[in-house]
C-alpha cells in the first residue's frame, strides 16, 4: 500500500471515530448542568463584560486562570456559550485519546488495537458525561497527566515534566500523580532539577494574567483557597469515607487531618516498595504505578468529589491494554465513576454510594495483589 | 497519471469526510442552542454523610458569591 492510501485509511479511520464520537455527545449537549448555569457561564458573562482577558485581573472563582484563559478565547465570538465550553472539553478529549493511541501503539504496534484505544476513550461514560452533559474540564489536566506519561515511556523527561505542570496548573487533582515522579526520580529515570519545570510551567501559564493586573498573591495562593472551602469528608466520591458514619464523628476535621496523614502514608509505602523492588522502571510499571496512585489517593484523601475519579477512568483503559487479562478494571472503575454522577446531575438518592465505595475498595485490593506479583515477577 | 489520479480521489475523499463532521458539528451547535434545557442539578447529600457547611441539599441550584463575578464553585 503506498503512503497515500495508508494515509487516506488512517484518516478515514480516525474521522469516522470522531464523527461517532461527536454523534453520541450531540443529545448531551444542551444540558446545563447547576455548575454551569450558577459559575462557569457567569464567569464567561464576567469576562465578556469585562472586555475579554483584561477582565482577569478581577477576583473571579476559583479556577485557575488557564482555563479561564480558555473561556476568554470565546469572549471574543458570538458562540452559544454552553456550545463552546463543551466543545473546549472535547478539544481535550481528543488530545487524551491521542496520546493513549501514542501510548498503547508503544507496546502493540498494531494499528487496530491503536484505532480501538483512541475509539474506546472518546467513549468511556464519564469521558462523554463529564464534558458534554456536565461542561465540567476535568479532561484538560488529565489529557495533559496523560501526555506526561507518554513522553515519560518515551524517555522524554523534560517535556513530560512540562506536560506534568501544565495538567497542574489547570487543576490540583494532578498531584494524585506527584508520588510516580518521585519514583522516577529515586529510579534515576528524571532528575531533580527536572522537577523545577513544574513550577515554572505554572508560572509562565501566569504570565498572562500577571500582565493584565491580576495580583501574584491571588495566583500563587489559588490552590490554598481552594482546599480550605471545603468541610465535608467527601462529596458523593465513592471513598473510604463513605463508611465513616457523621453520628460518630462530628469533627469532620479532625477526621479529614488523620485521613491525609493515612494517605501519605501508604503513597510512602508504594513509594518505598516501588524503588526497593522495582529494578528498572518499565511501561508495564509506570500504567500500573499510575493507576494504583490515581485511585488510591482520592480514595483515601477526604474532602473528594465524585468527578475526582476521573483521571482513573482514563488510566484504567491504559491499564486494561497493558493486562489484557484485567480488562474488567476499565469496566469497573468508570461504572463506579459514573454512577456516583447521578446524584448530582440527575437528583438521584446517594444511598448506593457506601456500596459503590466498597467495590472500588475490592477493586483496589486487587489492583495492589496484582502489583505485588508484578514486583515479584510471579506472572 | 495513476498518481494525480490517487491524489485527487484522497482529496476528494478528505473533503467530503470534513465536510461530513463540520455538518455534524453545525447541526449539534443548533440542537444545543434549540434545546438548550436548565436541571436543577444540586449536590443532594451523601448518604450517611455529614452536609453541614454545604449550602445546597433540596434540589435548588448551587449559587455564586457575589455580583462582581466572584462566583465560588463547588465543584474543583
Amino acid at each position: 500500500m503506498n503512503n497515500n492510501k495508508k494515509f487516506l485509511k488512517k484518516f478515514l479511520i480516525l474521522a469516522f471515530i470522531l464523527w461517532v464520537a461527536i454523534l453520541i455527545r450531540i443529545p448531551g449537549l444542551p444540558f446545563m448542568s447547576g455548575d454551569y448555569t450558577a459559575f462557569v457561564s457567569k464567569w464567561f458573562d464576567t469576562i465578556k463584560v469585562g472586555g475579554g482577558f483584561v477582565a482577569l485581573k478581577n477576583a473571579m472563582g476559583d479556577y485557575t486562570q488557564p482555563y479561564l484563559y480558555l473561556l476568554a478565547i470565546g469572549t471574543y465570538t458570538n458562540i452559544n456559550t454552553l456550545f463552546y465550553v463543551k466543545m473546549l472539553s472535547f478539544v481535550f478529549e481528543l488530545m487524551a485519546a491521542f496520546y493513549i493511541m501514542k501510548i498503547v501503539n508503544i507496546k502493540y504496534k498494531n494499528e487496530k488495537i491503536v484505532y480501538l484505544s483512541f475509539g474506546l476513550v472518546l467513549l468511556i461514560p464519564t469521558v462523554i458525561f463529564n464534558g458534554s452533559v456536565w461542561a465540567q474540564c476535568d479532561i484538560i489536566f488529565t489529557a495533559f497527566v496523560i501526555g506526561s506519561i507518554y513522553y515519560i515511556l518515551c524517555e522524554k523527561p523534560v517535556t513530560s515534566i512540562i506536560f506534568y505542570g501544565i495538567a497542574l496548573s489547570f487543576k490540583l487533582q494532578a498531584i494524585f500523580l506527584m508520588p510516580l515522579f518521585g519514583i522516577l526520580l529515586f529510579k534515576k529515570r528524571i532528575k531533580i532539577y527536572h522537577l523545577l519545570l513544574i513550577p515554572i510551567s505554572y508560572l509562565v501559564l501566569n504570565i498572562p494574567s500577571l500582565i493584565v493586573g491580576k495580583p501574584l498573591k491571588d495566583i500563587l495562593l489559588t490552590y490554598a483557597t481552594q482546599s480550605g472551602e471545603y468541610k465535608n469528608l467527601t462529596y458523593n466520591a465513592p471513598s473510604i469515607y463513605q463508611w465513616v458514619p457523621s453520628k460518630l464523628f462530628s469533627d469532620t476535621t479532625l477526621v479529614g487531618y488523620m485521613g491525609i496523614l493515612f494517605t501519605f502514608a501508604v503513597v510512602l509505602i508504594i513509594l518505598y516498595v516501588s524503588v526497593k523492588y522495582i529494578k528498572v522502571i518499565k511501561y508495564e510499571n509506570v500504567i500500573e504505578l499510575a493507576l494504583l496512585l490515581a485511585i488510591i489517593v482520592p480514595f483515601l484523601l477526604p474532602r473528594m468529589h465524585e468527578r475526582y475519579f476521573f483521571m482513573a477512568d482514563i488510566i484504567s483503559l491504559l491499564y486494561a491494554f497493558c493486562f489484557p487479562k484485567k480488562f474488567y478494571i476499565a469496566i469497573i472503575i468508570p461504572l463506579v465513576s459514573l454512577l456516583c454522577y447521578l446524584p448530582f446531575l440527575y437528583n438521584t438518592g446517594t444511598d448506593y454510594l457506601i456500596d459503590l465505595s466498597i467495590v472500588l475498595f475490592i477493586v483496589i485490593m486487587d489492583l495492589l495483589y496484582s502489583f505485588r506479583l508484578h514486583l515479584l515477577n510471579l506472572t | 497519471m495513476k498518481i494525480s489520479k490517487n491524489i485527487l480521489t484522497s482529496t476528494l475523499a478528505v473533503m467530503v469526510t470534513l465536510s461530513v463532521i463540520i455538518g455534524t458539528l453545525l447541526f449539534a451547535y443548533q440542537y444545543t442552542k434549540a434545546h438548550a434545557v436548565n436541571n436543577n442539578s444540586s449536590r443532594k447529600g451523601n448518604g450517611t454523610m455529614s452536609q453541614h457547611g454545604f449550602p445546597k441539599s433540596d434540589g435548588s441550584k448551587p449559587e455564586g458569591g457575589s455580583s462582581n463575578g466572584d462566583f465560588k464553585k463547588p465543584e474543583n
